[in-house]
């Protein structure tokens, strides 16, 4: 039943990180995605010993979605103002059992892996876009999942840790 | 001690001051080095920011990272085309591995690339990469048109041209790295070089403040010495003034002193305003005041409103008065023989009067005039100041036509009264009759004894009339009047008188005299003991 206040305010999602600190078994119960129909885009490792499972982007829309617009650092070579729309990354970790104490290690296609810090979700709660402008990014264009910082928000987000923590072609995501 | 003309002193000339004084000169050229030293110091910062600026810049050396993953990622898909082939991975899975090479590859600017900088240094490298890049796209294109069948065609072309573009990237990896290595050992050296530069720069301003810090201190020793130096000296000159001025207010007390004791009398007093200067014992007493008067006006000094004018003209005219006599004080006025001078005191005009009291030297005076006019047995004026003031009384008569006349008086036998009795007799006689002369006559009247037993009277506004009547009562009361012998016994004597009136004819009293001395002759010798007037005498044989 905890499931569905996934998509409840704030309060709900707050209530159900106190019962992840004492309670993260009974948290991490089911799939977060619903069973994948297409090509699956994305690898959840929700610790060891637990089964991976994995989302194709139909299941990714399906959860609540968060729209970021924001020009990204020249760096990283995706130049202009875009309207970004994705998963909350917290949301997804939150999903997986994840917490305060999860390290949480991203790996992209082209063997491109970084770990982000929590501190990072709370702050700044990043999303993992699976549309810019409405339409699905190809590979080419760094898709299908790419991590966007709400850039232009703080000046910090300018900074490398930032760059180098927006990954590209994610295709897995792990906890420890 | 140099003679003020032996020596012109040296004047220092600017820039070349003497040892001892600060020179600002110097101050000025250290505040400019140190303002350049300052402004060189903010460009070379300036200068050396802007390159740890374009340092700060993130992805500056990716190069190596990006051709490191164009190698992974061909690999990569030669492994995988390898798999494909043998059946062990599906043709979607090699595609997706192709885009992900093809986004590698990617040159749009949408993503990481070969920085300009490479392109140019390495024309073969960039010309490695490019080639790559329609290849990559041309497989991808075959595997998603034809799924399936036509994949294990398209894998072995893969296969077929891997290891050479493999063996090539590898080169490209060698040498990006290199050059990577060079770029980024010139970037180190060039920031130390400006580092380097930018610490000389403000070395030379350390040691320019630190010079400017330094000679302001001196600067600011110095003034201080020289302001102890100021200060020394102007107490000395302090106490040699306060010494020049003790001097002076002894001097000052000295002449005081001297003034003060003085016999003269002595005051400066102010023109305008009166103000009195100084005003020495001496005069404060003679003129009764019981203190020194604050203001005194040298015109109301003198008594004598005719003499005043006389002095104030003298003095104004002038500007001085030498020894001049006049009486001086208000209510009991004494002579003084004055000196003044007009001079100037602390910008305003001022008199400076000298007194010398002359009263005892006027009194003796006086009493010598008298003494010169008298006969001193009768009294009466003698014969010169008799003339001298007749003279001036016939003159007057004659001005303003008043009539006058004269009477010739003269004691009949007088020798026989001084042989038979003696001079004292006789001095007597003359006496007695000077004293009946006078009571006969009014004050206006001037009588003088012209010599022996000779008397002579002016009567002005007198006719020869009225002239007769006095003398006949004169006549009358001589004959009238007794007088006693040394031996007792009575002595009886007569006068006679000859009276002339002023004429035209008389051109003075000397004419006139002659006239009545005429008439005085008739009368005697025609019997004594009378009265003759002149018209009288002259008509008589």
């Amino acid at each position: 039943m905890f499931r569905a206040t996934a998509v409840l305010p704030r309060a709900g999602a707050a209530l159900i990180s106190l019962m992840a600190l004492w309670g993260p078994q009974w948290a991490h119960a089911g799939p977060v995605c619903t069973t994948p129909e297409s090509r699956r885009v994305l690898q959840l490792h929700a610790s060891q010993g637990t089964t991976p499972q994995a989302c194709d982007l139909k299941g990714l829309e399906k959860l609540p979605a968060k729209e970021i617009v924001a020009t990204l650092p020249a760096a990283l070579g995706l130049a202009g103002e875009h309207r970004w729309r994705g998963v909350s990354l917290r949301h997804l970790v939150e999903q997986l059992g994840g917490g305060e104490h999860s390290q949480i290690l991203l790996s992209a296609l082209n063997d491109y892996a970084i770990e982000i810090p929590w501190s990072d979700l709370v702050r700044h709660d990043p999303i993992l876009a699976y549309s810019r402008d409405g339409e699905r990014i190809s590979i080419r264009d760094k898709g299908p999942l790419i991590l966007i910082y709400p850039f232009g928000t703080h000046p910090q987000l300018q900074g490398q840790d930032y760059l180098n923590r927006s990954i590209w072609q994610v295709h897995a995501v792990t906890l420890r | 001690m140099q003679s003020p003309s032996a020596k012109p002193l040296p004047r220092p000339a600017a820039g070349d001051d003497g040892p001892g004084q600060p020179r600002p000169h110097a101050t000025y050229w250290l505040l400019a080095m140190v303002a350049a030293m300052a402004l060189a110091t903010a460009a070379t910062l300036w200068w050396t920011l802007r390159q740890t600026h374009v340092l700060a810049q993130p992805h500056q050396q990716n190069d190596l990272w990006y051709v490191s993953s164009v190698h992974n990622e061909l690999a990569r898909v030669s492994l995988l085309a390898r798999k494909v082939r043998a059946r062990e991975a599906s043709a979607q899975d090699l595609q997706e591995r192709l885009e992900v090479l093809f986004s590698t590859l990617d040159t749009s600017g949408r993503g990481p690339r070969v920085s300009t900088q490479l392109r140019d240094a390495l024309p073969d490298a960039a010309q490695d990469l490019d080639t790559l890049r329609p290849l990559v796209e041309r497989w991808s294109g075959q595997l998603g048109a034809a799924a399936g069948n036509n994949s294990g065609k398209v894998a072995a072309d893969i296969i077929r041209h891997a290891d050479a573009l493999l063996d090539r990237q590898r080169k490209v990896v060698a040498t990006v790295h290199l050059f990577s290595v060079q770029k980024s050992q010139q970037a180190r050296e060039q920031l130390y070089n400006r580092f380097t530069v930018l610490s000389g720069v403000l070395g030379a301003l350390l040691l320019g403040t630190a010079l400017l810090i330094g000679k302001l201190v001196r600067d600011v020793r110095m003034a201080r010495a020289a302001s102890q130096e100021l200060v020394r000296a102007n107490r000395q000159l302090e106490v040699r003034v306060a010494s020049r001025t003790r001097k002076i207010e002894e001097g000052r007390a000295l002449v005081s002193f001297i003034l003060d004791t003085s016999p003269s009398d002595v005051v400066l007093a102010e023109v305008e305003s009166g103000r009195v200067h100084f005003i020495n014992r001496q005069l404060t007493e003679r003129l009764r005041l019981k203190a020194a008067p604050e203001t005194l006006f040298l015109a109301d000094l003198l008594h004598d409103p005719e003499t005043r004018e006389r002095f104030t003209q003298t003095l104004d005219r002038y500007g001085q008065v030498d020894a001049m006599d006049a009486l001086i004080g208000e209510h009991d006025p004494s002579w003084s023989s004055l000196s003044a001078r007009l001079i100037e005191v602390e910008g305003q005009l001022a008199h400076l009067l000298w007194g010398f009291d002359i009263s005892t030297h006027k009194a003796l005076e006086t009493q010598l005039r008298e003494l010169a006019t008298r006969d001193t047995l009768s009294g009466l004026l003698n014969r010169g100041a008799f003339l001298e003031r007749s003279t001036a009384l016939f003159d007057h008569c004659r001005r303003h036509g008043q009539p006058c006349a004269v009477l010739m008086i003269d004691i009949d036998h007088f020798k026989r009264i001084n042989d038979r009795h003696g001079h004292q007799v006789g001095d007597a006689a003359i006496r007695a009759c000077a004293e009946a002369i006078g009571e006969a006559l009014r004050d206006a009247d001037l009588l003088g004894r012209l010599g022996g037993e000779e008397f002579a009277a002016l009567l002005p506004h007198a006719t020869a009339d009225s002239a007769m009547v006095v003398a006949e009562r004169i006549r009358a009361a001589m004959a009238q009047m007794g007088l006693a012998s040394p031996e007792g016994q009575p002595l009886a004597f007569t006068i006679s008188i000859g009276v002339a009136e002023m004429a035209p004819r008389h051109a003075g009293i000397e004419p006139l005299l002659v006239d009545a001395d005429q008439a005085l002759y008739r009368a005697k010798a025609t019997g004594r003991n009378k009265v003759l007037a002149y018209e009288a005498a002259i008509r008589q044989p």
